[in-house]
């Protein structure tokens, strides 16, 4: 108790200060109109800073939860995409039994891209629907081809890899070709097993093909940065620059062609 | 001792009614130059004596700016400004105390501690009211050009009409 008055004598003054301090204030900004207008500004812009700053933080908190949510209804759009043809305006009625594709959205846990041979380990397994020799792609561009599965992880063969060969069509020209990596540079992919009397040109877009079950047709892969002929050489040399960078992803979508086992059965009967 | 209060008192009051009564109506805008004013009444707050309770000095202070305020149409500028004015003094007396210390019962007044010091005096604690005064009256750090000149010239007649005033009514007390 004596403690507590001792403080109070010491401090009795600031405090004093402090309170009658208060209330001017409080009498300016009530009674005086060209303060009040300058407080209640000025209050606006600082609890307006203020809570700005807090939905930003709260946003934060919120991502990993909105980033699912999103994945989840992009995994749907695109889903309804390859179904209607990706450059289709009509939207037909459909059903979700009778669609070709699943998509199922994943993420990613580890990936290289600066060996000859990359890899990336999705965080998801066999699960939640993976299975191996499904495609993997990002809403711009392809990522590569589950090759090992365990029930709660996935490995997948980067297109960055040199065994990788992704079937892909020029969009204008329309030939077919195969898309390798030389193991330079990751954002640049070589297309291959072009003739010499296709008109390619710098800037045409590369689409997949759809000829394999991997990959639906016409998923954008990249475009065209430049076009030589060798000497002598019948097949043109196709530099492209695909579209996402696969050195910055963490989230993509495994697809699932539901006819792939019956279109890879009946094509098993011709031998 | 009942004289020193009574001293104190009527020096008070008349600064005050000085201030309300004609001060205030004084219009000394020169042409565009509104910046110079005259406020004397706080002197009084300066000059109580030096053993006065601090608090005492706060509330004195706050209630005769609340006072002055009525006349000026202003509530709080005057009281808050008093009351930052009064709260600095005790800084300002320590600031500049002599070696031998003070008489503590009398006022810091001219008479009593010379002319030199009670010119440094007055013009900080002064300068500290102005400035308090007319922040609170613009009320927003983007008027601190006008702040600024306004608080000097201000300060510089006030103290010129307070020491008129004050060798009219010297006192050694």
């Amino acid at each position: 108790m004596g403690n507590i008055l001792e403080f109070l004598v010491k401090t009795g003054y600031h405090l004093i200060f402090l309170v009658l301090l208060g209330t001017s204030i409080s009498l300016i900004v009530r009674y005086n109109s060209a303060q009040k207008e300058i407080f209640i500004n000025s209050t606006n812009i600082l609890s307006t800073a203020v809570n700005n700053k807090l939905d930003e933080w709260e946003g934060y908190f919120q991502l990993d939860e909105v980033n699912s949510s999103l994945q989840n209804q992009n995994a749907l759009l695109l889903q309804k995409m390859f179904e209607y043809g990706i450059n289709s305006t009509s939207a037909p009625a459909y059903h979700q039994d009778s669609m070709v594709f699943d998509v199922i959205p994943v993420k990613i846990c580890n990936s290289t891209f600066t060996l000859k041979n990359n890899n990336l380990t999705l965080c998801q397994g066999s699960n939640n629907g993976l299975e191996k020799d499904l495609g993997v792609i990002t809403e711009n561009g392809i990522l590569g081809i589950i090759r090992n599965i365990s029930p709660n992880r996935a490995r997948v063969m980067s297109i960055l890899h040199s065994q990788s060969i992704i079937d892909c069509s020029l969009k204008n020209a329309g030939a077919h070709g195969s898309l390798v990596w030389n193991g330079k540079n990751p954002k640049i992919l070589d297309l291959i097993d072009i003739p010499k009397h296709i008109n390619v040109k710098k800037g045409d877009t590369v689409l997949t093909s759809g000829f394999s079950t991997i990959f639906p047709k016409g998923l954008l892969v990249g475009k065209v940065i430049s076009v030589e002929l060798p000497k002598g050489s019948n097949i043109f040399e196709i530099s492209v620059e695909v579209f996402n960078d696969p050195s910055a992803v963490s989230y993509g979508y495994v697809i699932k062609n539901k006819m792939a086992q019956e279109q890879k059965l009946l094509e098993a009967q011709d031998e | 001792m009942s004289s020193i209060i009574l001293r104190n008192f009527l020096r008070g009051l008349g600064l005050v009614l000085f201030q309300v009564g004609i001060l205030s109506r004084l219009d000394l805008s020169l042409g565009s130059f509104t910046f110079v004013h005259l406020i004397v009444y706080p002197f009084f707050i300066l000059l109580l004596p030096i053993n006065t309770p601090k608090a005492v000095v706060l509330l004195f202070a706050f209630f005769t700016g609340l006072f002055v305020d009525f006349f000026y149409n202003s509530p709080g500028v005057h009281a808050g400004a008093m009351l930052i004015a009064a709260y600095f003094r005790p800084f300002a007396l320590k600031v500049l105390e002599p070696n031998e210390g003070y008489s503590t019962k009398f006022s810091p007044t001219m008479v009593q501690m010379g002319f030199n010091w009670f010119i440094s005096y007055i013009s900080i604690t002064s300068f500290i009211f102005c400035f308090a005064y007319f922040s609170l009256d613009a009320f927003s750090a983007v008027y601190i050009f006008r702040i600024f000149m306004n608080s000097v010239f201000t300060i510089i007649p006030s103290i010129f009409v307070f020491m008129i005033i004050h060798f009219l009514f010297r006192s050694k007390v």
